[in-house]
């Protein structure tokens, strides 16, 4: 492994940019990140000069008065107070300039723009995201649920209605191409809009990147999701029921995706035992019921215990679960949890 | 010094103690019951270096881990979140906290008094036990598997929200009742300071006398006594929320986790300061000394670290600007903030016009004094873009917060805590370490801070968030060369250790003052009479060096003749 | 406690003519005396802090349920709560009485007070235990534990809202009303039991006539803790128990 670590990854200096980045930051992909990264420079070269100012004084003063034969230190005043109230008030008044510059463009930020704002769903869990579309074109009264992929329509300003579930844990959604982010808080609904103004494929990439920033448990690191920009409602509307329709994928994908989603709280896949019995191994093997009984795990098995959880628990578990169903997908999906258990087999 | 007349020196010749508080008393029992403050303060350092290693220990497995962007190294996911917990842990509530205050601040305070001891001796020395009690539970939660929750310890996932962890319950146990012991080990040393300052300072010193190091440590112990209490109370409840399911912070019982943050980040941004400000006394102390110079605007660096508290109490909510608080707080949180960095501003420039004309001499404790002024210069300046609101929603736990807040704790307070130990070393042990070994882990100290964390401020504003033990290959570079900088980081400290210990055993004898300093501890025997001074010191100013002169390198600097006879300064009133 | 030990540092560099009581850094009695009375306000301070958190929680909790606290404050029986304030102020005036014995060095005047104070302390804590262990009977506790069935409710509760069901209050969340009840009467109570057990260590000093009217810093800052142990019940009192 260490192999792997070879420094040919130095190799790309200077520093691998994201496709339209620039040395600090990612691209300005919505229309507050022009101003955000305005009020950035600002401070930068605030700090720049006023850095200059302290370690060239330092660096001089170093230099200059240094300890050496025949150099002695001089007795000069201990205090200044013209120099000192100035030194104290001129970094007041630019800081309160940048407070300003800063405050605008946070208002910015949280204020929503008056038109038209289309709101997504957005479910933050242990760790995926699920982002819940509807109406907008999207045929009437249905749903679109997709994990980890947020799609948006160019110029179009959206409204993100986040929350967690009650027995989740605290997450936050950072999209670094728009500067924006919000905790998911568990049991409240916060909220986050946006426009994006540029599109990934405008500088060659295919998606920006979505993050978790709040830390919440092993796969922290993994609770990653794609936001694509579409140019017009069609195109949005068509890859929202694609990414939707599970049956796209195949069975074995199809049914890690829903563990990942749905089960992986409660199950693992390593063998080790959590709130419900590990899928490890599981498929084919006779279990012990609650009540004694024996129940070889096959297709019907899965399905009523998918549907009907209550029915037959399997002997040291708690009855904790609730029924799952996916609206007309429902078989599809089962079809797709039995072909991922079949291979966990061993 | 007009004229350039050299006078004879007092005595050249050097008083090197037999018996000192290092031997009055042999035994292992006797250190463990002490009431001298000296004594406390050796084992607080011994205890608090302990703790540093820990921490460090799991910063450089943590760095290496992140050589690789999506391999386990070293570590996997589960068991980088341990190691980020617990280096987070150990780091704050067992070194940065008590470190300086607790070491240093107990060998000096007492001594710059001129006192024999601290106000409260036997609450010094408990306040030790509680420390050390910490230290084991920290030890013990390692043993018993660690905890990823964080050093926050945010609910709901801390205690048990979501799927994992369930296997921590008595770590989680362990965890909150150290903070919550260390807590009061600290509110104890604290209320203890401003006693001894307030009872024990001879008639003759003001408070204007002290030296400014004595002020940091006034403002800290105001903080620690006004702010440690609330974490005490929030971690409380929060053991009992794990124990009990009561429902105050756990929404799955009816509870809001983001009072939690609220309680918690009251306490811990003031003990943000509770770390820097000590440094920011040594580094007062450090600069003057080493350039020869009274401070520069002695009272608005006093009063400044008591701005520093102040303003200190009131700006906790610029850690949630994205937590769901609303816009109106967060945009008065932000406007406060800005004004906690006027009073850090003014040190900086006070220090910078105190080595104005002076003989600057770079010492080990004065290459990390100057250090310190970089390294603060940065992390105090990055702490600008947090302030500002707009940016700090973008950078808001990323990679860019680690830079800035390592900048300052790390960059500031270990500098200022290194520089401290170098510089009381020969007080505390009797004996001059290796000079040359001393700069050369210093100037590696600098070197490894910057290669360590400059390239995670780029990192961060190009999106890369913290606690991540995967990230996206764009970030390779950046993390590789962070890692770097924390091997260096690592090798200064094992080099410190090796030449540190070396000169307890082989180092010269230290005379009284190697360093020409004008605070009354140089007054004493290196290393010091069990009751601290053989007779009464003469009270002067804490920057009056025109008292001293050298003499040569065995015997260090001496009291010129005119100041024993007359027992006063020679410093006309500044 | 932070105060008293310090006072019986016992020097080993003690010149004779200094009195025993005086530790070795300290120059005089005085100077000892006002150095433990500092360190104990700066004690009353963190403690008010310390108490000032749970405060907090209980104006966030009852500003964003007050429905809730407004049927959960029924369960609570004032006339208790009444007592126990009654018994607490009784307390104060022997502690602080206690002070002034000891300035005087009334040996006799020292042991009673200090066995009232202790005796008011320990009838606080049983008529706690009366309320503690009613609420527990008929499951008025903390967080989702919480469960009162109807023929438990209160009287009062049940005349003036009689369409309440225990489902609803349970729903409402009362439980968070008596996670606060408990951790705020249950921190106080904890710091009763720290009182008695500093007046029961202040009555055994005084049987052995440790105090003199130039040494008495001990009984004068174990009072002032007391005092502010019973300025937040003051509080708790009309909080939890009167306001509805």
């Amino acid at each position: 492994m260490m192999a792997d670590l070879a420094l040919g990854n130095f190799a790309g200096l200077p520093l691998a940019q994201q496709a339209g980045g620039s040395f600090w930051f990612p691209p300005q992909a919505s229309d507050v990140a022009a101003g955000v990264d305005f009020t950035y420079d600002l401070i930068l070269w605030l700090c720049i000069i006023f850095f200059v100012l302290i370690c060239g004084a330092t660096l001089y003063f170093m230099v200059k008065y240094r300890k050496r034969p025949g150099h002695k230190e001089e007795v000069t005043s201990t205090h200044n107070t013209k120099l000192e109230l100035a030194w104290s008030i001129i970094p007041l008044i630019l800081l309160m300039v940048v407070f300003g510059v800063s405050t605008y463009w946070y208002l910015r930020i949280v204020t929503p723009p008056s038109g038209e704002v289309v709101e997504v769903e957005v479910t933050a869990k242990q760790w995926n995201w699920t982002f819940t579309y509807r109406g907008d074109g999207l045929p009437a009264g249905k749903n679109y649920m997709v994990v980890g992929e947020l799609h948006l329509v160019r110029d179009q300003a959206y409204q993100m209605v986040m929350t967690t579930p009650q027995n989740d844990v605290i997450h936050s959604m950072f999209i670094p191409a728009f500067r924006v982010k919000q905790d998911c808080v568990p049991g409240r609904y916060n909220k986050l809009w946006f426009r994006a103004i540029k599109a990934p494929q405008d500088d060659g990439a295919e998606y920006y990147d979505l993050y978790c920033t709040e830390y919440c448990g092993n796969d922290h690191s993994l609770m990653l999701a794609k936001v694509f920009v579409h140019e017009n409602k069609a195109e949005w509307a068509a890859a929202v029921i694609e990414a939707a329709d599970i049956s796209r994928l195949d069975p074995v994908d199809r049914g890690k995706s829903i563990f990942d989603q749905n089960c992986k709280s409660c199950h693992t896949v390593n063998g080790d035992p959590s709130t419900g019995p590990s899928w490890k191994g599981m498929w084919g093997r006779e279990e012990v019921m609650e009540d004694g009984t024996k129940v070889t795990v096959d297709e019907n098995y899965v399905r009523e215990s998918v549907l009907q959880p209550a029915a037959k628990i399997v002997k040291g578990y708690p009855n904790a679960m609730t029924p799952f169903t996916w609206g007309d997908q429902t078989d599809v999906a089962i079809e797709g949890i039995v072909a991922y258990m079949k291979t966990l087999k061993d | 010094m007009a004229g350039g007349i050299v006078e004879k020196p007092a005595s050249a010749e050097v008083v090197h103690p037999t018996v000192h508080y290092l031997n009055a008393t042999k035994g292992f029992k006797n250190w463990l019951v002490t009431l001298d403050h000296k004594r406390i303060a050796i084992m607080y350092l011994c205890a608090v270096s302990v703790a540093l290693l820990l921490g460090g220990f799991w910063a450089i497995v943590l760095r290496t881990e992140l050589l690789h962007p999506h391999d386990d190294v070293v570590l996997s996911n589960a068991w980088y979140n341990r190691a980020f917990t617990l280096h987070g842990a150990v780091m704050v509530f067992l070194f940065i906290i008590p470190g300086i205050p607790a070491s240093l601040g107990n060998f000096v305070l007492p001594m710059q008094l001129g006192a024999k001891d601290l106000a409260l001796p036997r609450i010094n020395l408990f306040s030790w036990y509680l420390y050390v009690m910490g230290l084991i539970l920290f030890l013990g939660i390692l043993f018993l598997g660690g905890l990823d929750t964080g050093w926050t310890l945010y609910p709901p996932y801390s205690v048990g929200g979501g799927s994992e962890h369930k296997a921590v319950w008595l770590n989680l146990i362990m965890a909150y009742t150290a903070v919550f012991i260390l807590g009061f080990s600290s509110i104890l040393t604290g209320l203890n300071f401003i006693a001894t300052m307030h009872k024990l300072r001879p008639k003759d010193m003001g408070m204007y006398d002290m030296p400014l190091f004595l002020w940091a440590l006034y403002a800290t112990s105001l903080i620690q006594v006004l702010a440690t209490p609330v974490v005490g109370l929030t971690l409380g409840l929060s053991l009992i929320e794990h124990m009990f399911n009561i429902g105050i912070f756990d929404p799955r019982y009816g509870g809001d986790p983001v009072l939690y943050q609220h309680f918690f980040w009251f306490y811990s941004h003031p003990a943000v300061y509770i770390m820097v400000l000590p440094a920011m006394g040594v580094q007062s102390e450090l600069i003057a000394t080493f350039s020869r110079k009274h401070v520069f605007g002695y009272k608005a660096i006093a009063w400044s670290s008591i701005a520093i508290a102040a303003i200190g109490f009131i700006v906790w909510g610029h850690h949630m600007f994205v937590s769901g608080q609303s816009p109106a707080a967060g945009i008065i949180f932000s406007l406060l903030t800005y004004f906690v960095a006027i009073p850090s501003a003014i040190k900086v420039f006070n220090w910078v016009a105190t080595l104005y004309k002076g003989a600057i001499d770079f010492k080990a404790p004065m290459i990390y004094a100057l250090a310190f002024m970089y390294l603060f210069g940065i992390g105090g300046l990055t702490g600008l873009f947090l302030a500002s609101i707009a940016n700090n929603v973008h950078l808001h736990d990323t990679y860019f917060v680690i830079a800035h807040f390592h900048m300052v704790m790390v960059g500031s307070v270990l500098t200022g805590f290194l520089g401290g130990v170098h510089y009381w070393w020969p007080k505390m042990t009797g004996r001059m370490y290796n000079e040359t070994l001393g700069r050369v882990a210093a100037v590696m100290v600098f070197i490894g801070f910057n290669v360590t964390f400059m390239p995670q401020f780029v990192a961060g504003t190009r999106g890369m968030p913290r606690r991540y033990a995967n990230y996206l290959d764009e970030f390779t570079t950046y993390h590789q060369v962070s890692t770097i900088g924390a091997y260096i980081l690592g090798a200064a400290v094992v080099l410190q250790v090796g030449y540190l210990l070396h000169s307890l055993f082989k180092g010269r004898k230290a005379p009284p003052n190697p360093w020409g300093a004008a605070s009354l501890e140089w007054q004493a025997t290196s290393p010091p009479d069990f009751h601290n001074f053989l007779e009464k010191p003469v009270t002067m100013g804490a920057y009056d060096f025109e008292n001293w002169e050298y003499v040569s390198e065995e015997a260090g600097y001496v009291l010129k003749r005119e100041v024993i006879e007359t027992g006063k300064s020679l410093a006309k009133a500044h | 406690m932070s105060t008293s030990v310090a006072e019986q540092e016992t020097s080993q560099a003690a010149l004779p003519e200094r009195p025993k009581q005086l530790a070795m850094h300290f120059d005089t009695l005085h100077q000892q005396f006002t150095t433990g009375k500092l360190a104990m306000w700066l004690f009353l301070g963190q403690e008010l802090l310390f108490f000032t958190g749970l405060f907090t929680a209980y104006a966030v909790y009852r500003g964003n349920h007050q429905e809730m606290f407004h049927y959960a404050h029924y369960f609570l029986d004032w006339r208790l709560g009444g007592a126990n304030t009654i018994v607490l102020l009784t307390s104060s005036l022997t502690a602080a009485w206690s002070v002034r014995c000891a300035q005087l060095e009334q040996r006799k005047g020292l042991l009673i007070t200090l066995a009232l104070t202790f005796l008011c302390a320990a009838a606080f804590m049983c008529i706690k235990y009366v309320e503690y262990s009613h609420k527990i009977h008929i499951g008025a506790v903390w967080g989702s534990n919480f469960g009162v069935p109807l023929n438990e409710f209160p009287e009062h509760l049940r005349e003036k809202y009689p369409d309440l069901t225990p489902e609803q209050l349970q729903q409402m969340g009362t439980g968070s009303f008596f996670a606060i009840y408990f951790c705020m009467t249950g921190l106080h109570g904890i710091h009763v039991l720290v009182g008695m057990a500093l007046y029961a260590w202040l009555f055994i000093r005084a049987l052995r006539g440790s105090f003199n009217r130039k040494y008495y810093g001990a009984v004068d800052n174990i009072a002032l803790y007391w005092h502010i142990v019973d300025i937040i019940w003051i509080f708790l009192f009309p909080l939890l128990y009167l306001i509805g």
